[in-house]
């Protein structure tokens, strides 16, 4: 099967979005557990709180994930039939996926204060609603710039069309 | 910078861990009230010394003191342990006291003359040296030949306070010498060290109120300058401007040398009382006081990297030595508010 220049586009602008996500997402994690494991090794009972604040860097994984989706189900290579796009449609979900990508890093700086935010709570456990706050504020920037790319694919009609 | 945030990462967010369990302000308002050991350890249940608390503790403020001191050693090992690895002088100064406190409790063992088994039951494990060789120290028939036993160990340079020690049985002279050996050793290694400057800059303050006591009690006590030349650490600037006027400034004179310099205005607030009582402690705490402010202000500027852990280990020190008072005062007829007063201005707040 041979695949439109607009195709190949769409399906490096999923893989931007999926892959350049997992890997911000991956330091973010991967910050907030490092920190994670050094509460949990003076105080077990804090894993519940330290789970909570760990998991917040991993929602631009998530929205990497889904902007990947929404571009391979859009140009049809998953769930249908693959559609002959033209090269401006490619483009546009390259766009949407360098989008989604870049404003992944922000995960990285969310660990980093999720991993503050553990150390916080694990001095002061009635802090941790303001911990979550703290790291949350990171995460608009990531939901902004999913938003532009969904604004993206429909203004395209790759989503919709 | 993201090296340091990493590397840190895990050894910060443990200490933090381990300041929530540090004694709360209402809890040291009850151990005031505490007037026996027993008293002491129960309300010491919960926090990390309960471990420690044997019988023996309970009953006795020596036991008490010791299983304080074990914690204290114990997690100078553990933080040691974890420490980045280009941090290696960190755990050299969590180590090495270990030795000093170890070394002074045989000083004084034998310049008291105490009983061996006594000061045998003094010694806290923790330290760089092999725990065993501190037994065979107390076998020393005297200070000489306890000196003797130093060869070949960081500590032989012990030496060069003995004679002094032979000349007028100052234990000053010894003790002096013995951290003297450990503040030198330190700070020459950190200052060719790069990547540890906020560790550095703690340091360098330790150096410089060590000078400063030093200077400022040998001209309470109307010592020469070549009597206590040997006890001061080099490479300090501010022996540029005391040494020079040494002989000719009295004490106020000394500390108005040090206008331009952070030392000023505690060491002048200070000065009232050392008057009044005719104490050099006065000086020696507000010094203190400054040791751990500074560390306080290391710890906010640099909330990353070795920042905390600097903040966290004075902590844990300032804690340690509160309690050690309020043990010892249950065991000795001492002015308890005064006692008190001198802990709560030493005591420090982390952010």
């Amino acid at each position: 099967m041979e695949l439109s220049t607009g195709i190949v586009l769409a399906i490096i602008g999923a893989a931007i979005s999926m892959g350049v996500a997992a890997i911000s997402a991956g330091i973010g994690v991967g910050l907030a557990g490092i920190a994670g494991a050094g509460v949990i090794s003076e105080d077990p009972k804090k894993f519940g709180p330290i789970l909570v604040l760990q998991a917040l860097p991993q929602t631009q994984g998530i929205y990497g994930f889904l902007g990947a989706v929404l571009i391979l189900i859009g140009v049809g290579v998953l769930g249908g039939e693959v559609k002959e796009i033209p090269i401006g449609m490619g483009y546009a979900a390259l766009g949407g996926g360098i989008v989604i990508g870049l404003s992944s890093f922000t995960a990285i700086a969310q660990g980093a204060i999720s991993a503050s935010g553990m150390g916080a709570v694990a001095k002061r456990p009635e802090t941790f609603g303001q911990a979550i706050v703290l790291a949350v504020m990171a995460e608009t920037f990531a939901i902004f710039g999913l938003l532009i790319a969904i604004l993206i694919f429909v203004g395209t009609k790759i989503m919709g069309g | 910078m993201i090296g340091d945030v990493l590397s840190y990462l895990y050894v910060n967010a443990k200490i933090m861990a381990k300041e929530g369990k540090f004694i709360s302000s209402a809890r040291w308002e009850d151990l005031w009230g505490c007037t026996s050991p027993g008293e002491i350890a129960s309300l010491l249940e919960g926090t990390d010394y309960s471990p420690y608390l044997n019988e023996a503790a309970i009953n006795e403020a020596k036991e008490l003191e010791r299983a304080v001191l074990e914690e204290f050693s114990d997690l100078g090992r553990e933080i040691s342990k974890i420490i980045p690895k280009g941090a290696w002088p960190i755990k050299e100064y969590l180590l090495r006291k270990w030795d000093i406190i170890n070394l002074r409790t045989a000083i004084r063992g034998i310049h008291g003359g105490l009983r061996k088994e006594e000061t045998l039951d003094s010694f806290i494990e923790g330290g760089e040296l092999d725990f065993n060789f501190f037994k065979t120290l107390i076998d020393a028939e005297g200070m000489d030949d306890f000196v003797v036993l130093l060869a070949k160990t960081p500590y032989q340079s012990l030496s060069e306070g003995l004679a002094k020690y032979n000349e007028t049985r100052n234990l000053f002279f010894l003790e002096s010498s013995l951290d003297k050996i450990f503040w030198e050793d330190l700070w020459l290694k950190v200052l060719k060290l790069r990547g540890i400057k906020e560790f550095r800059d703690f340091i360098g303050v330790c150096v410089e109120t060590h000078n400063l006591k030093i200077i400022l009690r040998a001209k309470d006590d109307a010592l020469a300058l070549e009597d206590i030349d040997p006890f001061l650490i080099p490479e300090c600037t501010l022996l540029n401007e005391l040494l020079p006027a040494f002989d000719e400034e009295d004490l106020s004179g000394l500390i108005s040398l040090l206008e331009d310099t952070i030392y000023f205005e505690p060491l002048l607030s200070a000065q009232a009382e050392h008057e009044r009582t005719g104490s050099i402690l006065s000086f020696e705490e507000v010094l203190d006081s400054l040791v751990i402010k500074r560390a306080g202000d290391i710890r906010k500027k640099k909330p990353f990297g070795q920042g905390p852990l600097i903040g966290f280990l004075v902590s844990k020190e300032t804690e340690v030595k509160n309690l050690l008072a309020i043990v010892r005062s249950t065991e000795v007829d001492l002015d308890r508010d005064e006692i008190r007063e001198s802990v709560m201005r030493k005591q420090w707040k982390s952010p």
